[in-house]
């Protein structure tokens, strides 16, 4: 069976001795960030990120299902992740590693239980039809910080996700197709990127100050990569509208303070 | 490699190859069929593998250049590997980037190696070996020395220093295969060679040392290059060990003047 490959003597004693003289093995800053990169697919929901040589796709897709009994009035957003031989020959199909669940988890942590994503909103009729969003991460690449690079990845994908219109007249839902009326983006209410989540499980005390400059830290990376995203997002809204000679037209209603 | 334009005889696995199979020379002249080509019988052969198919008509070769990060073992590729364990009479190392669990290095498989002379070498030592053995269903061999000769010739332990990850590609190419290809290519003439005067012809291609020509006149340092993808580099201190392999590392898709340049910078960089 594969397994995760261990690093030599030589190179522990290596990077040990760089780090000591404010060297990194890849050429960052003690403190820097992997260099990022997104671009986002035909469909609406495609989502490819980079971080340095870790490489994520994100698919969201959505349909009309039955909500779950005990939460008539939500509807269903999952998340899965799986990481396959592709990522790094130390996985294999089908057999689930401890890290794998670690890592699903975190994404679910940061993702679905911040309530990044406005379930009320996925319901349709309630008890009987709401949307169910799915993501599905799939790890192209694995060069370490897949947690940041799939929760990167999911707001991403998520935000740049539309779907379809639907309306409801009594009992009776439409769904309108892409092309009849304007899709609608998810009504997301915060974008929790996790650059850098605290997951302590165990090990060594941290003393608070440390703590605080790390989060501090932490704050500037993720209001870079915001702003990224943003950009990015906004370029590909109008590569779209140039490309379907679009006007921009818009699903949402205005509001007045 | 393909820095300047993509390759005129690009293939796909299942593809029928575009070009015609070379001619025998004599009657009875064997064909050597090289890796990511299979052979049907009678006379079919089939790209499973994507990539750029060579021919070399006169050594009557033909085999498809790809670029990859999985290392399927060879007999006599020169790998990088790192020693797990020691039995009786094997080390069993591991061959970082390749499918296969384990490789053994018998402790006799060194230059010089008695019983009670054989290197003791720790569970995370790396190794510079050769494989003497590689097969679909057996874990490959491995051995340190030339057992023609019995001297270590270049093989051997790794000491200190720091490895480097690259591309099959690019070890393939740091070994030396990208001379090689140059040089067929401008035998085929479908690429010219350098003019004189030192100008880059379009078409021309770089061998893709530049980088270690460059930094060999500037830097001192030691280079071991395995076909698995791992490039062991060593010098007095950690700043030139580190200045050596960024630059290796980055210069994959650049080509020479580029690789030349991107030394230049680094070097400045690391401020050495």
């Amino acid at each position: 069976m594969p397994r995760e490959p261990e690093y030599s003597n030589n190179e522990k004693a290596f990077v040990l001795e760089a780090i000591q003289q404010g060297l990194r093995v890849d050429g960052r800053q003690l403190d820097e960030f992997r260099k990022v990169d997104i671009s986002f697919g035909e469909e609406f929901g495609l989502t490819d990120i980079k971080l340095g040589r870790t490489r994520v796709i994100v698919r969201v897709s959505a349909e009309v299902t039955k909500p779950y009994p005990d939460q008539p009035f939500e509807g269903i957003f999952s998340i899965t992740t799986e990481l396959g031989p592709m990522a790094s020959p130390a996985f294999e199909v089908g057999r689930s590693t401890e890290q794998e669940v670690l890592l699903a988890r975190l994404i679910e942590k940061a993702i679905r239980r911040s309530n990044a994503i406005d379930q009320e909103s996925l319901c349709i009729v309630a008890g009987q039809k709401c949307w169910s969003v799915r993501a599905d991460v799939h790890f192209l690449d694995h060069d370490g910080a897949l947690v940041d690079a799939s929760c990167i990845a999911v707001v991403a994908a998520l935000t740049h996700f539309r779907r379809p219109d639907v309306s409801v007249e009594g009992e009776k839902v439409t769904i309108h197709t892409l092309t009849e009326r304007v899709p609608v983006p998810l009504s997301i209410l915060h974008l929790p990127i996790c650059v850098c989540q605290i997951s302590k499980a165990g090990g060594m005390a941290i003393e608070a100050v440390i703590l605080m400059s790390c989060a501090t830290q932490a704050l500037l990376v993720v209001r870079q990569v915001t702003e990224l995203l943003m950009n990015k997002l906004e370029e590909d809204q109008e590569k779209r509208v140039r490309r379907d000679n679009l006007l921009k037209a818009s699903a949402e209603n205005v509001r007045r303070a | 490699m393909f820095a300047d334009e993509p390759p005129e005889n690009l293939v796909l696995p299942g593809d029928t190859l575009p070009i015609p199979l070379p001619a025998p020379t004599a009657k009875g002249a064997a064909m050597k069929v090289g890796p990511g080509l299979a052979h049907i019988p009678p006379d079919t052969i089939i790209p499973v593998i994507a990539g750029e198919l060579n021919v070399d008509e006169k050594k009557r070769m033909i085999w498809v250049e790809s670029d990859g990060k999985r290392y399927t073992p060879h007999l006599h590729d020169p790998v990088i590997a790192i020693i797990n364990r020691s039995s009786s009479d094997f080390y069993h190392c591991t061959i970082p980037h390749s499918r296969s669990t384990t490789a053994l290095l018998p402790h006799l498989a060194f230059e010089n190696a008695t019983k009670k002379t054989r290197p003791q070498l720790n569970p995370g030592c790396v190794v510079y070996a050769r494989i003497s053995l590689a097969s679909k269903h057996m874990d490959p061999e491995l051995e340190c020395f030339d057992a023609a000769t019995s001297k270590a010739g270049g093989f051997g332990e790794l000491k200190g220093g720091m490895l480097f990850d690259v591309s099959l590609g690019m070890a393939r190419r740091l070994l030396g295969d990208g001379k090689k290809l140059r040089q067929l290519k401008i035998r085929q003439g479908l690429v010219r060679a350098e003019g004189e005067t030192g100008k880059k012809v379009k078409g021309a291609m770089c061998s893709g040392l530049e980088v270690v020509e460059e930094l060999g006149q500037r830097l001192g340092f030691e280079i071991a290059v395995g076909r698995n993808g791992k490039v062991w580099v060593d010098s007095e201190d950690v700043r030139t060990t580190l200045c050596c392999g960024r630059c290796i590392v980055e210069s994959e898709f650049l080509t020479g003047e580029e690789q030349r340049r991107l030394v230049r910078e680094k070097i400045k960089e690391f401020g050495l």
